[in-house]
């Protein structure tokens, strides 16, 4: 007898629940601007923004030279950065108030100043320093320059040290210039491009911030129209009604979502040719309790969105903020504890973290399992703060009287 | 209406300036993307990089030699700032687990019979693997392996010219004869936060006062109140505009300025040729961005369309500017749409006045560019008038 009834109550609250669930499908395909949150959004910024950074790195950078020395080796180690995929030699100038001149009209970006007793000190046996100034505004400019000097430097030192060792053999050459020598592989982004490792965390971040808006633009709408009644009234019957409510809604913005993160996920990185070496089927059940934590985040987070608009002002800024709390650039190890744990519960952060392990690293799920476990267990957290949001939200509207007469039920 | 017709056009910006403070106060929301929103954000990333560069990077060695000279080369790679060694795993396929793992974001490999090799003069390679799909800290990592790498190779060379019979003196210049002497101009400690920051707060000023004056001027329609807000200013759209737009003028400037004293008050970021530049810059940013924001409600006089707009605008231009990747690298079309943000030429002021010190005469054209955008809006005015009139609202 009590498992029938059990039975029955089971079978009461699955349909409750997908009464809910198609109801706000309802809502969010009479919705135009829920629709582009949810739809429209996460289709076309991920394709801007891959075009963005899609030129991945930054190659020629123009640079000038002073030549002092005007020797065959100073000419030779100009030509060698010119040579260098990094830099280019725009100008020789014939003083540094020239190459100045040209750096703050933005005609380049570095400047090597080669002194004029260059070559008379190498000859002497003394060490031969090179200046370079580099603008320091744009951080890969200088990156580039820094590395092309230090390769270049390097690699005419060995030169020079092998002409004066005269007539040894290849082998001795190598022992005397190099005799450890070192093979570098920078993993995982070949090139170490600025796309490849900008945009994973950017796609993954889209999901949630598309979520986040949408939902709080419904939720805005909501309350604005007063229309939480449909959510209770009538539906007295049902004991945990929130519990419904919120499995019903976020079950509803789930099966949207899949189109939108099989193309974030899939397409995109394969469009534009992004490091993806990860297996396809993991990186989306790693992103089930990603999807599942943004909604229940979103769903919480919509409680302070009083107006479907407002739901801008108070979201789209966060986006930024998130992204520095993923730790991508600034590792999160490095950042203030207090930081640590606002990005912790973040689902973007285990998000971005996983998805990065999996998709760019090539990771298993049990190798990016630390994240893996804090997005259930914010899929459990903020499931609960949803919960306890809603409940308040509809006391607060009965205590209101909004009790869903039928005419207001009526009005759309 | 008729005691409207007797005041003149002070009177009547101050009425409508009035009625825009009392607006903004109405509403937490206001104050709080206005004011608490921005500097949060700046308080968040200036914290957030309080140290300039990230030190000390997890990083693992895998020592497949376990000798003396291994384990003394380890010690010294773990004495650079920059390094580490957090663990020693005991083969290559460990190592790149910790690192898909996200523990450590580098490792090297010390080949099998280093010492021994090393000393007979055999050339035993050196290998190491950066994690390049976090950029900074690979990047950081691979200048550390390589360093030290280097070094030993230097250390090996110095000995066996010890033992030939070299003076001390001659060995550097033997080592090296040719050396790079990188000046990083204004910025010498490569301070990440100075080089992000000076533009990113901006960038996310300019993005919330997008956002929240297309809201200010969209909420009439919705609110149905234009009409009135019109009326107020005697039918005038630009006294309604300037008497509305002015109040949260002074409230955005004042938020920039604070912004500004965090960055190069407390903070002491290069700012080479005084306050007023910046401050110059700051005024006509936030002037130019509030006409952006004209310009889009104008366009689309919608609160939602002109929201997105507004949203699109300000996050893409923050990665238009190229202060991250540089602008020349870019495909033509955003090469050609960078000139139009104005948090470009914030940007590229910034760099002239305040992190180089160029002469003024230099940034002429973006303060002239910012001073344009902000007149910008003045042509589609008419069109915004009528929306006002028409008072529809589109949800």
């Amino acid at each position: 007898m009590k498992f029938s009834i059990l039975k029955e109550q089971l079978k009461t609250g699955f349909l409750d629940i997908c009464y809910i669930w198609r109801k706000e499908y309802g809502a969010v395909f009479r919705d135009l601007g829920a629709l582009v949150f949810f739809l429209a959004l996460p289709f076309a910024y991920p394709l801007l923004y891959a075009l963005v950074y899609n030129p991945e790195v930054v190659r020629d950078v123009p640079m000038v030279v002073v030549d002092q020395a005007r020797t065959p080796l100073s000419r030779e180690l100009v030509r060698r950065m010119d040579a260098s995929p990094n830099a280019q030699v725009v100008a020789w100038c014939a003083g540094l108030d020239e190459a100045q001149e040209m750096m703050h009209r933005k005609e380049c970006y570095g400047i090597m100043l080669i002194p004029s007793d260059f070559s008379r000190k190498l000859v002497r046996g003394e060490q031969s320093p090179v200046t370079f100034y580099a603008d320091m505004s744009i951080l890969l400019n200088y990156k580039g320059f820094l590395m092309a000097l230090t390769d270049i430097t390097m690699e005419l030192g060995a030169q020079l040290q092998t002409e004066s060792l005269g007539g040894a053999t290849p082998e001795q050459i190598e022992m005397a210039t190099a005799p450890v020598p070192y093979s570098s592989v920078t993993l995982y982004n070949p090139e170490s491009g600025f796309g490849s490792f900008l945009i994973p965390a950017i796609l993954v971040l889209i999901l949630q911030q598309s979520l986040l808006l949408g939902i709080g633009l419904l939720a805005g709408g909501v309350y604005e129209r007063k229309q939480l009644h449909h959510y209770y009234s009538g539906r007295e019957r049902m004991h945990n009604n929130v519990l419904h409510i919120v499995l019903g809604k976020s079950l509803c913005y789930y099966s949207l979502y899949i189109v939108p993160t099989v193309f974030i996920l899939h397409v995109v990185p394969r469009i534009f040719d992004f490091p993806q070496i990860g297996s396809q089927w993991e990186i989306y059940a790693f992103m089930a309790p990603f999807l599942f934590a943004s909604i229940f985040f979103s769903m919480t987070c919509s409680v302070f969105v009083r107006e479907r608009e407002s739901s801008f002002l108070l979201f789209v800024f966060t986006s930024l903020l998130f992204l520095f709390l993923s730790g991508i650039t600034w590792p999160r190890y490095a950042m203030p504890g207090v930081w640590q744990i606002v990005g912790s519960l973040l689902p973007s952060t285990w998000g971005i973290q996983g998805f990065v392990g999996i998709n760019t690293a090539g990771a298993s799920i049990s190798e990016v399992r630390p994240s893996f476990i804090w997005l259930w267990g914010l899929t459990g957290f903020y499931f609960v703060t949803s919960c306890l949001v809603y409940r308040y939200q509809i006391r607060k509207d009965r205590e209101r009287g909004f009790q869903g007469d039928d005419v207001l039920t009526d009005e759309r | 209406m008729e005691t409207n017709d007797s005041k003149s056009g002070l009177a009547l910006l101050r009425q409508v300036m009035l009625r825009e403070l009392h607006r903004l106060v109405s509403r937490p929301l206001y104050l709080l993307c206005m004011v608490a929103a921005p500097l949060f954000s700046a308080l968040f990333l200036l914290t957030l990089m309080k140290n300039g560069l990230p030190e000390r990077l997890p990083a693992a060695v895998v020592d497949l030699d376990r000798s003396p000279a291994s384990r003394n080369f380890i010690r010294q790679l773990n004495s650079l700032s920059l390094v580490e060694v957090v663990s020693q795993p005991d083969d290559f396929a460990e190592a790149r687990a910790a690192m898909q793992r996200g523990e450590i974001y580098g490792f090297l490999v010390i080949p099998e019979s280093f010492e021994a090799k090393a000393t007979a003069g055999r050339r035993p390679e050196i290998s190491f693997y950066t994690h390049n799909a976090y950029y900074i800290p690979g990047a950081l990592l691979y200048k550390g392996f390589k360093t030290m790498s280097v070094l030993a190779s230097g250390a090996i060379v110095q000995q066996t010219l010890l033992a030939h019979g070299a003076y001390a003196h001659e060995i550097t210049p033997r080592l090296q004869p040719v050396v790079a002497d990188v000046h990083a101009l204004n910025n010498p400690w490569l301070n990440y936060s100075v080089y992000l920051n000076n533009t990113f707060i901006p960038g996310m000023l300019q993005l919330l006062i997008l956002l929240v004056t297309v809201f200010s001027i969209g909420t009439e329609l919705k609110q149905a109140t234009s009409r009135e807000w019109l009326a107020a200013s005697h039918h005038s759209v630009v006294l309604a505009l300037a008497g509305k737009l002015l109040p949260q003028t002074v409230i955005f400037f004042a938020v920039g300025v604070l912004c500004q004293s965090l960055l190069y008050g407390y903070w002491h970021f290069p700012l080479q040729n005084g306050l007023w530049p910046m401050l110059a810059a700051m005024l006509l940013l936030v002037v130019a961005s509030q006409s952006y924001a004209v310009l889009m409600i104008s366009i689309a006089p919608s609160l939602r369309i002109g929201l997105s707009m507004a949203g699109l605008f300000g996050i893409m231009s923050i990665s238009l500017t190229g202060f991250s990747v540089p602008v020349p690298a870019m495909y033509a079309p955003f090469r050609l749409f960078s000139h139009i943000f104005p948090l470009r030429h914030y940007f590229l002021i910034y760099a002239d006045q305040a992190l180089n010190g160029i002469p003024l005469y230099y940034s002429r054209w973006h303060y002239l560019a910012l001073l344009l955008f902000a007149l910008v809006s003045l042509p589609l005015l008419p069109r915004l008038k009528n929306a006002l009139r028409r008072e529809v609202y589109i949800p």
